[in-house]
């Protein structure tokens, strides 16, 4: 199922919406990008903030979110985390059950980034063009 | 060799505790303050049909098990965490609490941090996360490439790590590691105990009718590198890991019939080093990997009569050898419950004699010189906390099967069953 989330500006065509902190000092990441901060492998913003990656526990936006771009299953997913976490490389992703704590997290909490359903209407974040 | 029960409560308080979490649903991790907590515990069973390994299977064994908590904390660039870990298996561990790893880390960018206090070693794609069962698929690693008798030497340092991560934009990613440090090894580790069991294995002093005190272990210091390219294709990663070492071990010998010590014999590892070669390839529900393993260890030893009775003045011995070993894996998802695992794994403790014919001669048989083992895993996720996994291994050769488990001898062709039950949080 493909959504077109209309935001001014910005028109993506996939299951989910990549969202930042209003102060994250970007407007667009490339795929890679994003790939590499949800593997822990790229850790701050071009103005050396700390990146806060957020996640989703489960569901279809966090399945075609992860598919898409981390290339990675959700179970892959939490293993790479597992992983690292408990070999003392790491602490796993903070993670809500569904887009509107992803949202409310990402609005007050300085260089995070998340993503959420398009139908969401986030407010307090940025939507970030994903290249 | 089992300590009274301090430890052993530990584990069961835990366990216990952990089992409680299970019964009231679903279990994520907990926080208090800003500190997030993480934990597993691990109980496994093994038996054998022939051949102790690592403890006494033969009769079936429970003492098989892994428990660990861990404490993290993340102020903007600085992780301050630790682990701690107790475990089980046979003779060693005996559940006693450890500090797996205790770090603070700290980033400096993408290219560069840096790790310290103690840090668990990048020997192999698996070696950081060997005691923590859920990480993988099969109950055992390959032997091969993660010997037992090689962990209390090679799990963990106390030290500095730097670590960091190179951007090849289409060509992948690079994380590169370096670490420098040192550890303690008990002296009835396995490590000290097969080190022992090979210095002795042919020598003119092993003859001796004396008794042998565990030997005193001092390592000098542990270093290596790490690389690990990643993504060159979506899904493969090449690893290339090297550990050199520096290690050395003393010990009395006394006459049994009047307790005196009547020599001593001081051993330094004068060449001591690993390399491991590393292939993984993740495709769809599948995944590949191989590792090749050298270890070489060369040791210079003295034997020092103190007594004019001996047969024979001071002995010096250097031995020398390099084990290979190698495996290939290969891991499929059939669902969310269920994974299939099997790998074929090959080990010689002396790449130069790998058909035995140098034990041969010193009247030993030759399937001491491999391990070849075919292992066939099923892993049950039952859900987010709770794994189950089965397992056989078919092996041929007992180059892993010491012979202070075996003191009646050790077979040829022989088959080991092992089970587990994870819980995590």
């Amino acid at each position: 199922m493909i959504f077109t989330f209309a935001l001014p500006g910005f028109v993506q065509a996939f299951d989910f919406v990549v969202i930042a902190n209003q102060e994250v000092p970007a407007d667009s990441l490339s795929k890679h990008d994003i790939k590499k901060i949800y593997l822990g492998k790229k850790k701050t913003w071009e103005n050396g903030q700390p990146i806060e990656l957020v996640t989703m526990v489960s569901g279809d936006v966090h399945e075609s979110f992860l598919n898409t771009i981390v290339k990675k299953t959700s179970t892959q997913f939490t293993y790479y985390w597992k992983e690292l976490l408990f070999t003392g490389r790491g602490v796993e992703p903070k993670s809500f059950s569904n887009s509107a704590g992803v949202a409310e997290y990402v609005a007050k909490t300085k260089g995070a980034i998340g993503y959420v359903a398009p139908d969401t209407s986030p407010e307090g974040v940025k939507v970030l063009e994903v290249q | 060799m089992r300590e009274a029960g301090k430890p052993v409560s530990f584990f069961v308080v835990i366990w216990t505790l952990f089992w409680a979490l299970g019964n009231v649903g679903s279990v994520s991790a907990q926080m208090w303050k800003d500190i997030t907590i993480h934990g597993f515990v691990s109980q496994g069973y093994m038996q054998s049909t022939d051949n102790n390994y690592l403890m006494e299977t033969e009769d079936g064994s429970f003492q098989f098990n892994e428990i660990g908590i861990n404490f993290t904390t993340v102020y903007e660039k600085l992780r301050l965490g630790m682990q701690i870990f107790s475990r089980d298996l046979g003779d060693q561990g005996n559940n006693e609490v450890t500090i797996d790893w205790a770090v603070a880390d700290y980033y400096f960018n993408d290219y560069a941090g840096i790790r310290a206090g103690k840090v668990k070693l990048p020997l192999g794609l698996y070696n950081q996360s060997r005691d923590v069962d859920m990480l993988r698929t099969p109950i055992i690693l390959p032997g091969s490439s993660y010997d037992e008798g090689f962990r209390e030497i090679a799990s963990a340092c106390y030290g500095v790590d730097l670590y960091g991560n190179i951007d090849m934009k289409i060509a992948g990613d690079v994380d590169y590691e370096l670490f420098y440090g040192t550890n303690n090894v008990e002296s009835d580790s396995l490590y000290v105990r097969g080190f022992m069991e090979r210095m002795n294995r042919g020598s003119q002093t092993a003859a001796l009718p004396l008794d042998q005190s565990e030997p005193d272990q001092n390592i000098d210091y542990l270093a290596g590198a790490a690389l690990r390219w990643n993504n060159i294709l979506e899904g493969l990663r090449l690893g290339a890991h090297m550990f050199i070492f520096d290690a050395g071990a003393n010990s009395e010998f006394t006459d049994p019939s009047s307790g005196f010590t009547v020599a001593k014999m001081e051993s330094e590892v004068e060449d001591g080093y690993a390399t491991v070669f590393s292939l993984e390839y993740k495709w769809m529900d599948f995944t590949f990997a191989s590792e090749i393993t050298h270890i070489k260890v060369e040791t210079a030893a003295k034997f020092i009569p103190l007594s004019p009775q001996l047969p024979f003045g001071p002995v010096s011995r250097i031995t020398s050898s390099t084990s290979l070993g190698w495996y290939i894996q290969m891991n499929y998802r059939f669902s969310d419950l269920v994974k299939l695992g099997v790998y074929y794994s090959e080990f010689y403790p002396d790449d130069e004699d790998k058909d035995g014919e140098k034990l041969i001669r010193m009247g030993l048989p030759d399937y001491l010189a491999w391990q070849k083992e075919i292992v066939p895993t099923v892993r049950f996720d039952i859900n987010r906390n709770w794994l189950v996994k089965l397992e056989t291994h078919f092996v041929d050769g007992a180059a892993n099967v010491y012979e202070f488990n075996n003191p009646e001898g050790r077979e040829d062709d022989w088959i080991l069953y092992a089970a587990k039950v994870t819980f995590n949080f």
